[in-house]
């Protein structure tokens, strides 16, 4: 089981793959890109890519040369017509220098990369949402070479998905992302600051009322208020506790460190670490840590001692008792509580 | 309007089907007084008669139809005269064995309304004879009810027009899709070629998560908002509205896991045209 990382720098490569990254990937802004189509959008994030296709193949060669592969994301959730002979000769140019495999999201450019870019391995992005074994089939049979399982999926889900299509490599979250809707079926746009920003965190205020339109009764309006509370804790846990890190730099927020074990039992190919627009230095530190964890697995520890070495590289025990940072909670309570 | 135009009634909450039962005939009346939304009245024209009746969900796995609610659904929709649409939303290896088991199980004519590829794939396969429509979690387009230019859509187009996405479809058996209507939307957004379009009113999904707030209600502190929890169906019974439009400029409604906007006058204004124009085969009505 390998570690994936993000880059947003070809300068990271280096400390990165030092750090345990066997797995790189980045986005890239073609300079033609933004004169084509007035946009920076030529995957998920507006910021965090590489400036050029000259530095996506100084990344390329960089990363080979140190034994790691190169993944370049082409990961909006969908793209117009007109955007897809572009996409293609980005996947082509990145082909030729040497790329290892594009992360895509859009079913359609899936198939014409297949047709246009055959030599080119695909991997299919968490945004396409594909949380069953017949989807991973389905993709399957489209050509691609791995699926990347979105956020939110148990444990016992992976198990089922591992088993019924082994031939398909899986990639699963361990570290850092924290959207709070699914990221393929959210169709809003993280708006500046000044006009909302992201739709999730915003300044809604809701009221809650019953089937019938009827205010709710005090005792139901009370634990919806307590609920509404707890519902914030874990808001701030899923962004990153505030995006704060240990005094030693190791980062809180969204970590699935403790069921190591379990998913390298069930043959998933990659655990990935999100955050491309992330410091350099929550980029070391976070492989750092994944990579601890994964050495303890692979030396043969046993499921407590994975979780254990999870738990006691940060050492706040009620970050992890509270249940809401944990992408697989199921895992959490053998070992905190 | 075009005569052909086919018209729906969504439902997502079992006990709603009871009010079906005092219904002879799901005419223009009927509707009306169910949905209980003033705006509809002039978008339904005065013939208006439903064609085809909805019942599950498209956005969550916890409110998938129980074999006794799908049975009375389907009642319901043979004494009404109505085709029946059973709609799935995005789904684990457990869901994909019940919406199995409820396909087998569905009268001649029915249809599944899929927003999963996996689900599709398994229709196509185990279920050909049954009709599938792409639903609007297939159909990708910027439905931020905060949007404040038309200019995005260009910077973020949607999938469903290009023709890529009509083969795909089409390479499954699909030729319908389903679609809201967005912000600054024009008659032309429903104009897709080889696909026939159909439109939801009066509310449009915004986005949907797997975490429930009001579905953890039920849960230990520390067991909620994750996945796989077990669920009581707290979102049929509790509904979060934004008190007025302030922040959005389209009144917002959270419901379990998704969340929706409703129509406003000028979206009410682009769909009749689009109506009046011939794109639109199929009018959802749904409740939020």
């Amino acid at each position: 089981m390998k570690i994936t990382s993000p880059i947003s720098h070809i300068d990271e490569i280096e400390a990165l793959v030092s750090a345990g990254a066997k797995e790189l990937y980045c986005g890239v802004v073609p300079s033609n890109w933004v004169a084509q189509f007035n946009t920076g959008a030529v995957n998920r994030r507006y910021f965090g890519n590489l400036p050029s296709l000259t530095e996506l193949e100084k990344g390329v060669t960089l990363a080979h040369s140190l034994g790691a592969q190169m993944f370049l994301v082409l990961n909006a959730q969908h793209y117009g017509a007109d955007q897809f002979g572009a996409l293609i000769d980005l996947g082509n140019s990145f082909k030729k220098m040497g790329g290892d495999a594009v992360i895509v999201a859009d079913l359609t450019l899936i198939v014409a990369l297949r047709e246009q870019v055959p030599d080119l391995a695909i991997h299919v992005s968490s945004v396409a949402s594909c949380r069953n074994s017949a989807a991973v089939s389905f993709y399957r049979d489209l050509g691609v070479h791995r699926v990347i399982l979105p956020r939110d999926v148990t444990l016992d889900e992976i198990d089922v998905i591992a088993r019924l299509v082994p031939d398909v490599e899986l990639e699963v979250f361990i570290l850092n992302d924290g959207c709070v809707f699914e990221e393929g079926v959210c169709h809003t746009i993280h708006l500046p600051k000044k006009l909302g920003g992201p739709i999730c965190i915003d300044s809604y205020q809701f009221e809650y009322v019953g089937a019938s339109g009827k205010a709710m009764p005090p005792a139901a309006a009370r634990n919806l208020l307590d609920n509404d509370e707890d519902y914030k804790r874990w808001l701030w846990y899923r962004f990153g506790c505030g995006f704060s890190t240990t005094k030693e730099g190791y980062p809180y927020g969204p970590c699935g460190l403790c069921a190591i074990h379990r998913l390298q039992a069930a043959g998933i190919a990659s655990i990935k670490i999100a955050g491309r627009e992330g410091s350099t230095e929550r980029k070391i530190k976070s492989v750092e840590m994944v990579h601890k964890v994964l050495e303890t697995a692979q030396r043969g520890g046993d499921e407590m001692s994975v979780a254990a070495t999870a738990v006691g590289i940060r050492n706040t025990l009620t970050h992890c008792q509270s249940g809401y940072m944990c992408y697989y909670p199921e895992v959490r309570s053998k070992i905190v509580v | 309007m075009k005569e052909t135009m086919e018209i729906a009634l969504a439902i997502t909450d079992p006990r709603r089907l009871a009010k079906l039962k005092s219904v002879a005939s799901l005419d223009r009346a009927a509707l009306l007084e169910f949905l209980d939304d003033p705006q509809l009245t002039e978008l339904l024209p005065r013939d208006a008669v439903a064609t085809h009746l909805y019942f599950g969900s498209e956005y969550c796995e916890h409110l998938f139809p129980t074999g006794e609610d799908l049975a009375t659904a389907t009642a319901h929709a043979k004494r009404l005269g109505l085709g029946f649409v059973l709609p799935t939303p995005i789904a684990n290896d457990g869901l994909l064995n019940r919406i199995s088991a409820a396909a087998e199980s569905l009268p001649a004519g029915s249809e599944v309304l899929v927003n999963d590829w996996g689900v599709a794939q398994i229709m196509k396969r185990q279920f050909p004879g049954i009709q599938m429509r792409a639903g609007r979690q297939l159909a990708k387009i910027i439905k931020d009810p905060r949007m404040p230019a038309p200019a995005l859509h260009k910077i973020y187009p949607s999938n469903y027009s290009a023709k890529p996405f009509a083969n795909l479809l089409s390479s499954l058996g699909i030729r319908q899709v389903e679609l809201d209507v967005p912000p600054f939307a024009t008659p032309e957004t429903f104009s897709v070629a080889e696909l026939a379009v159909t439109v939801w009113a009066p509310y449009a999904y915004i986005a949907k998560g797997r975490i429930c707030k009001v579905g953890s209600l039920g849960q230990k502190t520390e067991d909620k908002f994750a996945p796989g929890r077990p669920c009581r169906r707290e979102c049929l019974g509790i509904l979060e509205r934004e008190p007025d439009s302030a922040v959005s400029g389209l009144r917002t409604y959270s419901r379990g896991t998704t969340m929706f906007y409703q129509h406003d006058a000028a979206m009410f204004g682009v769909l009749r045209d689009a109506i009046a124009q011939g794109h639109v085969t199929r009018l959802v009505l749904s409740e939020v």
